[in-house]
């Protein structure tokens, strides 16, 4: 694999976030986006004071914080559903079928339920993800074969749980004061999302997503199976419990920043998208799978603020888009799966 | 001399079902060898021991001299590889990217495929004559393909012995031939090969030695033209056969119930 083949992708990422910048309701040009972002970085102001604090204003405090945290959660959750289909030497799993989604969902809607304070969701996203992942693996361990399909069924078994248990949360919830904030939030909201939980988030993301993208050939021989990926010398076991637990944190983090459980298709379709784009080798297809995931959920991001008069929850345009996006993609599937 | 894998008393089973029984053998440096018993005599369970898959419920298995279970998997993996049956896998890899998953046991935690590693795979795709294979895709490749490319893998990973579950099981007759004569050449180049196989002929044919499983225990032990013939075969298989020569000294073994009619 030559890197040169990510740079085109990494490029795409900038552009898009660049044009999505520019874009918005009142309208900036591409130009003054892009000088303006540049003299930010060097620390010039510009020669306009009214000018350079309305700048600063829809930019750096507006549309940064959305922008960077749609670039965030795209990218984790594409490099997640990626690493986990080869753990799991399964192109259907996600990170919606191993529980770690359904888990911190419900986690933050407990937090709504029992708690003011935005803070306390967030741990609880993070605890709850954990927990589900943690009851997929117990309940794995209970049948006598301790095969990867029984990981999957604990998994779906651990979703369907905290999905019933977000349910009944709901169920429970005041339906005027803290049911629309649960609703709204289950299907992914970032016109919410604050800068300083952004750029804390980011530091975690940024790292964990790079870490898991180093497991890549492990990876490979990891989807050709246990015994195969033993007799090559991988520590099956460790390298399994790394990614579940990597994933999980990532995923915990994004559905804090306001991911939402509708945004995890994202962690199924890009994942696709990408080896049919570049192949299945995962040392170049898990970065590729962040790049492309980034660009995506930008892009869906814009979709549901732009479109129309008031703003449509991403996790909604994520699947109405996403399924005619999954249908191309299928069509033009050269090479199978089965 | 030492032998390069040696199963001491090995006994294993699942639940109350004795699979091995008291199984000890020696492998030497360059020897082919077939395994020959019926299904469920404890041939693949066997292998996965000799692999450090499974750990035996009692005896031991010795890497030249050395205790297989105390090796580091990685250190054992440059020396001993698997090649499972031609599978499909869940996802298309290119038969280049599975080769080089037999540099894993070669490299750091997070390798970078150097010239190094290159030289390896492109040895391995030469020797068994896939290298215009490279790009294709696993899953599209005959079977026969595939279980090239495994092996391919195998000399990836630098091993001198490799063991093989069913190898030729998945071919067709053509395929099974040509991987036979493989196997002949890579064990005239100093390979061990250890192979089970559902075919008495496939042991004839080309292997140093023949061992016979029957109810996880060992029934007979070598060379394949002394061993194996209509008797032993129904001791094995409850078939009558007879043994039916070329002329030429080349015997193959034809079930008396189904004569050409």
């Amino acid at each position: 694999m030559k890197p040169g083949r990510l740079i085109p992708l990494g490029l795409l990422v900038g552009a898009v976030s660049l044009v999505s910048l520019a874009l918005g309701k009142y309208n900036l040009g591409l130009t003054e986006t892009a000088s303006f972002l540049v003299r930010a970085c060097l620390g010039i102001s510009g020669s306009d004071p009214t000018r350079q604090a309305l700048l600063d204003n829809v930019l750096l405090q507006i549309r940064l914080p959305r922008v960077l945290a749609a670039m965030l959660i795209g990218a984790s959750l594409s490099t997640v559903g990626t690493a986990l289909q080869a753990v799991f030497t399964n192109p259907l799993v996600s990170p919606k079928t191993t529980g770690m989604l359904a888990g911190a969902s419900f986690g933050t809607v407990l937090g709504v339920l029992i708690a003011e304070q935005w803070v306390v969701c967030q741990l609880l996203a993070l605890v709850f993800g954990f927990v589900a992942v943690g009851l997929a693996v117990a309940i794995s361990r209970m049948s006598r074969n301790e095969s990867i399909l029984m990981l999957v069924l604990g998994g779906i078994a651990s979703d369907a749980l905290f999905m019933a248990l977000s349910m009944t949360a709901q169920y429970l919830a005041d339906p005027y004061t803290k049911l629309p904030v649960i609703v709204h939030w289950l299907m992914g909201n970032l016109a919410m999302v604050q800068r300083t939980t952004v750029l804390i988030a980011a530091i975690p993301i940024v790292l964990g997503t790079a870490f898991l993208c180093l497991f890549g050939h492990q990876l490979n021989a990891l989807s050709m199976g246990d015994d195969e990926a033993r007799a090559l010398g991988v520590p099956v076991r460790f390298v399994r419990l790394c990614v579940l637990l990597l994933s999980t944190l990532l995923v915990g983090l994004t559905v804090l920043l306001g991911g939402g459980s509708m945004v995890g298709w994202v962690g199924l379709i890009v994942p696709h998208a990408a080896r049919m784009l570049i192949g299945p080798n995962n040392v170049a297809l898990l970065p590729a799978s962040a790049f492309i995931g980034a660009s995506y959920l930008i892009v869906m991001d814009d979709i549901s603020r732009l479109t129309f008069s008031f703003e449509l929850p991403i996790g909604v345009i994520t699947s109405l888009v996403g399924i005619p996006f999954f249908i191309f993609v299928l069509k033009n599937a050269r090479k199978g799966w089965a | 001399m030492t032998p390069v894998l040696e199963a001491r008393s090995i006994c294993h089973g699942y639940g109350s079902r004795t699979v091995l029984d008291d199984v000890s053998l020696c492998f030497h440096q360059g020897e082919l060898v077939s395994l020959l018993g019926p299904n469920g005599c404890g041939k693949t369970t066997f292998l996965k021991i000799l692999l450090g898959l499974l750990s035996p419920q009692s005896g031991v298995v010795l890497f030249q001299g050395d205790l297989v279970c105390r090796l580091p998997r990685k250190q054992y993996a440059r020396h001993v590889a698997y090649v499972p049956q031609g599978h499909r896998t869940a996802f298309p890899y290119t038969v280049e990217d599975v080769v080089a998953m037999g540099r894993l046991p070669h490299a750091a935690l997070w390798m970078g495929r150097s010239a190094r590693h290159e030289a390896w795979i492109e040895d391995a795709l030469a020797k068994l004559e896939i290298a215009h294979l490279r790009k294709r895709a696993y899953t599209e490749i005959s079977g026969g393909e595939r279980q090239l490319t495994l092996i391919a893998r195998a000399l990836a990973q630098g091993a001198d012995t490799i063991i093989m579950d069913e190898p030729t099981s998945a071919l067709d007759y053509g395929h099974q031939v040509r991987l036979l004569d493989q196997l002949a050449r890579l064990a005239g180049d100093g390979l061990t090969c250890i192979k089970s196989t559902h075919t008495p002929e496939h042991a004839l044919w080309g292997s140093d030695r023949v061992v016979m499983l029957s109810d996880g225990r060992v029934v007979a032990d070598g060379r394949p033209r002394e061993e194996i013939s209509p008797e032993s075969l129904h001791r094995l298989y409850r078939v009558r056969v007879r043994a039916a020569h070329d002329g030429q000294g080349a015997v193959a073994y034809v079930p008396e119930s189904c004569r050409s009619r």
